[in-house]
């Protein structure tokens, strides 16, 4: 067998390019939190999805997200834009298994601009937090430096974000939603 | 022995291999193959599928023209598993 490795990784965009498509507001609000933490953008159409997605069982469900990672030497911004629901998985109130097949399903989201940016999945009425198993998925197969893991609680109404392999934990005032209109809604509030 | 040129990747892309592999391997040659070059969990299912041709291959499934064409593309997916 012969085998000849061509991964590459390819440099992010700046996090001006982002900015570019915010109105001045946004972009200031952004800028201003107070830390340098990366600022995780969920579209609100995605958000919604998720949401929806989640709340429709008392059993643990899940996904991938697609998106776009933004800054030169580190992720500045995630822009999550796309969900893709994992369809075949088994799942308990504690436990979930998604099928390969979700890669699939996201597959034809992806293209220029977007790619796997992370994944998602509900920890219904027992908090959202990163569990052990959670973080040895994160570790395995979520490897870049903006990989993302959401953990949404649909009953409680929590979420939180972890990135990278190490799983770090997004402050909350660095998750935001941004609606159709200019108006940035951090999930914190 | 022939051998057949293709392209394996990553599910999320962000690994990507030109490997040259005999007719006679099998699917789970070439998933065991991309766990061993690229670091990946061994405690952990996967799935292959020829992105090429939409089908999927078991690990017992050889490498014939039916299922692996040259220049196709194999991508290497986990299941993933969440828990509490
Ligand atoms: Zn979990």
């Amino acid at each position: 067998m012969r085998w000849q490795d061509q991964s590459e990784v390819p440099a992010l965009p700046p996090t001006a390019a982002f900015l570019e498509t915010l109105s001045m507001p946004d972009a200031v609000r952004l800028g201003r939190l107070g830390n340098m933490a990366p600022r995780v953008v969920i579209s609100s159409a995605c958000f919604e999805a998720m949401i929806a997605h989640l709340a429709a069982s008392r059993d643990e469900l899940g996904g991938l997200l697609v998106g776009q990672a933004y800054g030169v030497d580190t992720p500045q911004v995630v822009a999550v834009r796309h969900c893709a629901a994992s369809t075949a998985f088994d799942s308990t109130g504690v436990s979930l298994r998604m099928e390969a097949d979700v890669w699939n399903i996201a597959r034809p989201l992806l293209g220029p601009g977007a790619a796997i940016v992370g994944w998602y999945h509900s920890h219904p009425d027992l908090g959202a937090f990163f569990s052990d198993t959670d973080r040895t998925t994160q570790r395995s197969f979520f490897r870049q430096a903006f990989s993302l893991g959401i953990v949404i609680d649909p009953i409680r109404r929590e979420m939180r974000a972890f990135i990278g392999p190490d799983c770090v934990e997004i402050p909350p005032s660095n998750m935001m939603i941004h609606g159709p209109s200019t108006f940035f809604q951090s999930a914190a509030e | 022995m022939t051998d057949v040129k293709f392209i394996i990747r990553t599910a999320d892309q962000t690994r990507k291999a030109e490997v040259e592999m005999d007719r006679s391997s099998m699917g789970s040659d070439i998933v065991q193959a991309a766990v061993d070059n690229w670091a990946l969990p061994t405690d952990t299912d996967y799935s292959l599928v020829n992105i090429s041709t939409g089908k999927s291959l078991v690990p017992s499934q050889l490498l014939d023209e039916n299922f692996v064409k040259p220049g196709d593309i194999l991508e290497v997916q986990p299941v993933l598993v969440a828990g509490t």
